[in-house]
């Protein structure tokens, strides 16, 4: 196997964790499925620390169907931080009518953190 | 009886719990945190926390511990990344800097956490090139960190331990070792961890990592966000049992429960570590 074999066979498993791509094989498809959604469970929790206090009060309990949505159809692409990353998702939010235009949220002077280690 | 000096000089001894912002007082206020870290890319270099600031105005080490360097992946490098974290252990004037034995990124996408890194002998070339590569531009020592795996690559040529203790004597590289970690690939992946532990070079180790995590349908889920576990400690005292760490640091990164609940775990970690 070779640096490009690696790259490609690491993408393959990127994109069936987080773009609903097949399991690679020799990968257990039931081990994909958990890490999937281990991995869709840290995003929903790091977006949910980033958005604004509007888009908690006016979703209420259809936040979280809305965020899997959004995870789900969005894999974040490299380059893309968290913090854009909530942005784009209440940019959609508000350009379909679903919350009510504002302006920039306060996050904090610096912004919370989204990473967190293992 | 007295901890173990570190191997590593200036290395951080005792015990420690990782620095967060929703806990930045608590752990700033708390007795007998002997050193803290904070994960990396949380941190500016030009404008550190004010508590982080204090901790060091006090002595306290403060180690950067990094998520982000990717260094099992195949893609190359990225030294934006690496750059960062020289800046922030610069200016937290740490002993050394972290990051860990995982890929987060591939193909255009970001996994936003830990993957593992296939153990093979074309897997392990590529982490060393980017373990080099890391430790040419970081001013400091590099230790590395065994992850929580929910999943296995088919065709492993090494076991875990085999592959660590490899990456050591190659890189140079210290051993950050996860008791946790450890004990979900053992949950997960039927690994025996006795058997890593007899096949990592032990005094390789700079600090343990210890955190609570919940067992589901069979699966060890290292959550960060639960009470210290009994099968951990359990762990933890046979890693002390064959060869004392310097170090060992609680994370906890979510449902942080009352101070009192966080000081009795580092208690529970103190007294595996130094009985008295």
């Amino acid at each position: 196997m070779s640096r490009e074999d690696l790259a490609r066979r690491q993408a393959e498993l990127l994109e069936a964790l987080v773009a609903g791509g097949a399991a690679p094989p020799g990968v257990d498809p039931a081990r994909v499925a958990l890490e999937a959604e281990a991995l869709r469970a840290k995003r929903r929790r790091a977006l949910a620390r980033l958005l604004p206090a509007d888009v908690h009060d006016v979703l209420g309990e259809d936040l979280v169907p809305r965020l899997d949505a959004w995870i789900t159809t969005h894999p974040r692409r490299v380059g893309t931080s968290m913090h854009a990353d909530a942005d784009a998702f209440v940019a959609a939010l508000r350009a379909e009518g679903v919350v009510p235009p504002r302006r920039r949220a306060f996050r904090g002077w610096r912004g919370v953190s989204a990473w967190r280690p293992r | 009886m007295t901890a173990a000096r570190s191997v590593l000089p200036g290395g951080p001894e005792g015990v420690g719990i990782g620095w967060r912002r929703e806990i930045d007082l608590t752990v700033e206020r708390m007795a007998g945190v002997d050193f803290v870290e904070a994960v990396a890319e949380d941190l500016h270099a030009g404008a550190l926390p004010e508590s982080v600031s204090a901790l060091r105005a006090r002595g306290v080490p403060v180690l950067p511990h990094a998520v982000s360097l990717s260094l099992g992946g195949a893609e190359p490098l990225r030294h934006d990344r690496v750059e960062h974290l020289a800046a922030v252990a610069d200016a937290l004037d740490a002993p050394l800097a972290s990051d860990h034995v995982a890929f987060v990124r591939a193909g255009g996408l970001e996994s936003g956490h830990l993957l593992p890194v296939p153990r093979t002998r074309e897997a392990f070339g590529v982490l060393v090139d980017n373990v080099r590569a890391a430790q040419a531009t970081l001013g400091v020592p590099l230790a590395l960190e065994n992850i929580a795996p929910l999943l296995a690559w088919p065709d492993a040529e090494l076991s875990e331990g085999a592959f660590l203790a490899e990456l050591c004597e190659r890189t140079g590289a210290w051993l950050l070792l996860d008791v946790a970690n450890l004990h979900a690939s053992a949950v997960n992946l039927g690994q025996d961890p006795g058997q890593v532990l007899d096949e990592l070079p032990l005094e390789r180790v700079v600090y343990v990592h210890a955190a609570g995590g919940v067992e589901r349908d069979g699966v060890y889920h290292d959550t960060h966000a639960h009470p210290l576990t009994t099968d951990v400690l359990d762990l933890f005292a046979e890693l002390c049992a064959r060869h004392r760490p310097p170090a060992v640091l609680l994370e906890r990164d979510d449902r942080y429960p009352p101070d009192d609940e966080l000081a009795a775990e580092l208690a529970a970690l103190r007294s595996v570590h130094s009985p008295s």
